[in-house]
């Protein structure tokens, strides 16, 4: 018994031993690792001071596209050492910078000047519902830091104007154009060519998305392509001024990635392959296309031969309209043809006969309307005035006419409307001042907005 | 498509002026080209909202960009749209 208790103690004493050595040989192996991955793939810095190594963070986090050979280590540094700008914070520029981020772009600036909005989140992923009320770019800034600590991202909380692109622009290597409205493309592109800067440019509405990369490879620059700038809304008589706010989600998803492709594409030198080409993506029917565009334009005004434009302009003035989706208050009418919502909630509420006319176009009519309205949409309005006159008639000769009294969602078209009616034997309508955004503001918090 | 007609594609905003996506059109009997500005001409005479689209928007004959005089470049050489060419109408998008 004692013989088989010693042969025990022995055996115990040697597993004991054996464990140790296990675990000396365990943590020797993985120092012996560490170093090995810790030795860079190459050492110290270019002439440019930018550093040519990768960390072994660095190494695991982008190791899929370190896999690849058009990217590979020496890529994966020009990522690195390259900064970006992205202006605009919406539906282009969410998927762009979160993408040329997760991507290992060392230095992004984002450029917003809006804060971000419920109806925003649609499409703008970049932004979630507790960022609603926060400066757009702050908030990517703050996705951003979430997503990666290789990018050192630099928020700007601004509106671009000729008195600051230049500034903003200048320290910049790629400017990515993720805005909104044409005021702000020519300024941009102007601002790009000036300085020198390749501009990948993507654009989407409703169905519809295109993409161009300008200034890069001596292609084109986005005023070769449109000289001109679309006439300014307010031009034609009885056209809705209302900004167009209809974009599906995706639209401008798949355009914002492709714009972070060909940067990413142009940082790593593999080339843009959007340079004097413009892809059209048609959502509708699914169809991506590209066309072949014209070289740089000699007679341009900005990068051609004998530039006109040598300095930024007037951007506003260029093209009739502002960089702001806000639409402004238009003031057409008098006072004496309008009314307020207060002045309607008596009315209504006195059972005061009238025609409430709802001129906003359907789709926005099937969102909320208030009750016993009738819509004809201003763009139909013209050929609809016997229906217009068919609602009016009161009385039991129907003889009388009904005060008329027009809304929409914010108050221009429906000043539109007025003077519309007004010259066709309508003298009784007159507008309600702020349209139903001001009735749910003052009137019926209950109602909604969109 | 058969062989003595053009096929015209309209994007974006050309799409909402004409109310459709692409059309065919013929080319008068006895020609198999017609001069960029007067093919422009016609479909705006078939499409008169199209007049302010094409204050801006630019034209692709088999998806290669021609001004509006049918030129590939300035002081260059004018192209015809031919019987059997694809044109597409295409304005800027500017939104985002």
């Amino acid at each position: 018994m004692s013989g088989d208790e010693m042969d025990v103690a022995a055996l115990q004493a040697e597993i004991e031993q054996l464990r140790t050595e296990n675990a000396a040989l365990k943590a020797s192996a993985a120092s012996g690792a560490a170093s090995l991955l810790s030795i860079p793939f190459t050492v110290g810095r270019d002439d440019s001071g930018a550093t040519t190594e990768l960390t072994n963070a660095e190494i695991a986090r982008f190791s899929r596209q370190l896999l690849m050979p058009e990217i590979g280590v020496q890529g994966q540094l020009k990522l690195r050492n390259i900064s970006v700008l992205v202006v605009g914070c919406g539906g282009l520029g969410a998927p762009a910078i979160m993408y040329l981020a997760a991507a290992g772009i060392g230095r992004l600036g984002v450029v917003d000047y809006d804060v971000v909005e419920a109806s925003n989140l649609q499409r703008q992923i970049i932004h979630d519902e507790p960022k609603v009320g926060m400066r757009k770019s702050e908030s990517a800034k703050a996705t951003v830091n979430r997503l990666s600590s290789f990018c050192d991202c630099t928020a700007y909380d601004m509106l671009l104007d000729s008195s600051n692109a230049m500034d903003l622009i200048k320290p910049w290597d790629i400017v990515v154009d993720a805005t909104d409205n044409v005021a702000t493309r020519y300024l941009l592109n102007d601002a790009c060519v000036l300085l020198n800067k390749p501009l990948v440019s993507g654009s989407a509405l409703r169905m519809d998305g295109q993409l161009t990369v300008y200034n890069y490879d001596g292609g084109p620059c986005y005023r070769c392509i449109f000289p001109k700038p679309p006439p300014a809304e307010t031009e034609s008589q009885y056209t809705s001024i209302t900004f167009d706010f209809r974009i599906c989600s995706t639209v401008p998803g798949i355009i914002g990635c492709l714009q972070a492709l060909e940067v990413v594409k142009i940082a790593a030198d593999i080339g843009a392959k959007f340079s004097q080409k413009l892809l059209i993506f048609d959502a509708t029917f699914g169809s991506f296309r590209t066309i072949k565009l014209r070289g740089r334009s000699p007679a341009c005004a900005v990068c051609g031969d004998e530039p006109t434009i040598t300095e930024l302009i007037d951007y506003v003035q260029f093209c009739g309209s502002g960089p702001s989706d806000k639409t402004p208050t238009q003031r057409i009418l008098e006072e004496v043809d309008r009314i307020t919502v207060e002045e309607l909630g008596e009315f209504r509420k006195a059972a005061h006969s009238h025609l409430l006319l709802d001129v906003r176009e359907k789709v926005q009519y099937d969102i909320c309307s208030l009750p016993h309205s009738l819509n004809i949409p201003l763009a139909e309005l013209e050929g609809r005035l016997p229906d217009v006159r068919a609602a009016a008639r009161h009385g039991p000769n129907t003889s009388g006419t009904l005060p008329i009294y027009v809304i929409c969602r914010r108050g221009n078209d429906s000043q539109l409307a007025v003077q519309m009616l007004q010259k066709t034997g309508f003298g009784q309508a007159k507008d309600v001042i702020g349209g139903l955004e001001t009735w749910a503001r003052d009137m019926d918090s209950s109602f909604p907005t969109y | 498509m058969s062989s003595n007609t053009i096929q015209v594609l309209y994007f974006a905003g050309a799409r909402d002026a004409t109310g459709i996506p692409s059309e065919t059109l013929s080319i008068p009997s006895g020609s198999s080209e017609i001069a960029v500005p007067a093919f422009i001409q016609t479909l705006i005479t078939q499409h008169p909202k199209l007049s302010k689209v094409f204050s801006t928007a630019i034209l692709a004959i088999n998806n290669q960009y021609v001004d509006h005089e049918g030129r590939l470049l300035e002081g260059g050489e004018s192209v015809t749209v031919k019987v059997g060419d694809e044109v597409a109408v295409i304005p800027p998008v500017s939104g985002g």
